[in-house]
């Protein structure tokens, strides 16, 4: 088979597919008119998909009804296993589910109280200052952290900036779980 | 003029396996809604979502495994799995197509732990000769529906999706069965769109090049069903050796 030939072939599938722009769609779709090979290959696709598709359908409907209800007994109960015990169990879960807002909340705690600290110790020096004419400097944080929630492939995570005398930091705090998108 | 353009139909649903739905309470709600209950712990939401789509979602993974026990146990798991994991669930697509890829990772990653084939890839040179493809429309009368209902075309037709490569089938039956798109199937694959395209081209080329005997030896039920005699067959392959 030439090459040219093949490119068409391609372009034929891509056109079944629907995988061409509208504008492609319709100059190929002119070409068509004038080419029986072209569309015979065209039905041809069409014919395949049918078969190929219908062949799946009709294993699927073959599989007896009772197959698949004991594969919902067996889903129903691999549920119930899963299901948290308990009061402490279901706080757990409760937990696990809402990890990275807890962290997030905690942090962002954390970050208040810090910065309350702060301002008291500052405060206190002011006023420390002001008897001994001495400026002391804040030795902490200048400014609140600011914290953002990440969505990893493999779990979930939080990102916190720090402003400091030191300058920038950034933590990345990544929480690897067994997400739906690592199966 | 124009021409039927298959399987542009994203959505790729086939009546008689995507609503086996029960005649309970539930049976009319929609999917996003059952989502919700189910995550609030409604039991009968998501068993309606299951009797929903198990079917349709048996019929991917044994496309893709070709072996009946296993394609059963990938469905299984992958319920458990979608009920796990329902509140990562974010309503942006479906609920049908965030289950059939959870179905198709599924199913990959059991080809891959259960190989009992050598995964080699066709030597796909050797299926460049031309000519092939135009021959399904005449083995099937151009009613392919029909044909489905002879035993020995389905059983070909089963032969010859058993010895495609593991890729090629993946491709063809996302393609065929679910209607996606290649950029969804190359994101469900992790590869590129150009090779879909390139497995997919070689993927139903081989299908046609393996089902050509179905043209040479039509059985007497087939030929009754699209009302053909056995010289019409050879009529036609004389027309075919004669137009090449």
């Amino acid at each position: 088979m030439s090459k040219p030939e093949r490119k068409d072939d391609l372009e034929l599938m891509q056109y079944a597919d629907g995988e061409l722009d509208e504008r492609e769609a319709d100059a190929f779709a002119k070409d068509l008119e004038g080419d029986a090979d072209a569309r015979t290959k065209l039905e041809s696709i069409g014919q395949l998909h049918e078969l190929v598709g219908g062949s799946l359908q009709a294993s699927a409907d073959a599989v007896p009804d009772l197959k698949f209800a004991a594969m919902w007994r067996e889903v129903n109960k691999a549920i119930d296993e899963e299901a948290p015990k308990g009061i402490f169990g279901r706080v757990a879960a409760w937990l696990d589910r809402h990890r990275g807002h807890v962290i997030t909340g905690m942090v962002s705690a954390g970050a208040v109280a810090a910065i309350a600290l702060v301002m008291r110790t500052n405060q206190d020096e002011t006023t420390s200052a002001s008897r001994s004419s001495i400026e002391v400097l804040p030795a902490a944080m200048r400014t609140a952290p600011v914290v953002e929630s990440l969505d990893t492939p493999d779990g979930s995570g939080t990102v916190m900036n720090f402003e400091d005398e030191d300058g920038h930091t950034t933590v990345i705090w990544v929480t690897p779980a067994d997400t739906v998108e690592g199966i | 003029m124009s021409y039927n353009r298959p399987g542009v139909n994203k959505a790729g649903q086939r009546a008689s396996i995507q609503a086996h739905g029960r005649s309970g309470t539930t049976s009319n709600v929609d999917d996003h809604d059952l989502v919700l209950a189910a995550r609030k712990g409604d039991r009968d939401a998501f068993k309606t979502l299951f009797e929903r789509y198990h079917r349709r979602a048996y019929a991917l993974a044994f496309g893709v495994l070709r072996h009946q026990d296993d394609a059963l146990d990938v469905v299984q798991d992958a319920f458990i799995k979608a009920h796990k994991y329902l509140d990562k669930f974010e309503g942006n697509s479906s609920f049908y197509t965030w289950l059939y890829r959870i179905v198709m990772n599924l199913a990959i990653d059991h080809l891959r732990k259960h190989r009992r084939v050598k995964p080699v890839e066709l030597d796909e040179s050797r299926i460049e000769d031309g000519g092939e493809n135009t021959l399904l429309p005449r083995i099937l009368g151009g009613n392919p529906t029909r044909a489905l209902m002879d035993k020995q075309i389905r059983t070909r037709i089963d032969q010859a999706l058993d010895e495609l490569s593991e890729n090629h089938r993946a491709v063809l039956v996302m393609r065929e069965l679910e209607g996606l798109s290649y950029e969804e199937m190359a994101h469900t694959m992790g590869c590129s769109k150009g090779t879909i395209m390139s497995r997919l081209f070689h993927a139903r080329k081989n299908m046609q090049k393996r089902l050509i005997d179905l043209v040479e030896n039509p059985s007497k039920e087939l030929l009754d069903e699209l009302g053909m005699k056995p010289e019409d067959v050879e009529d036609d392959d004389a027309a075919a050796s004669g137009a090449r």
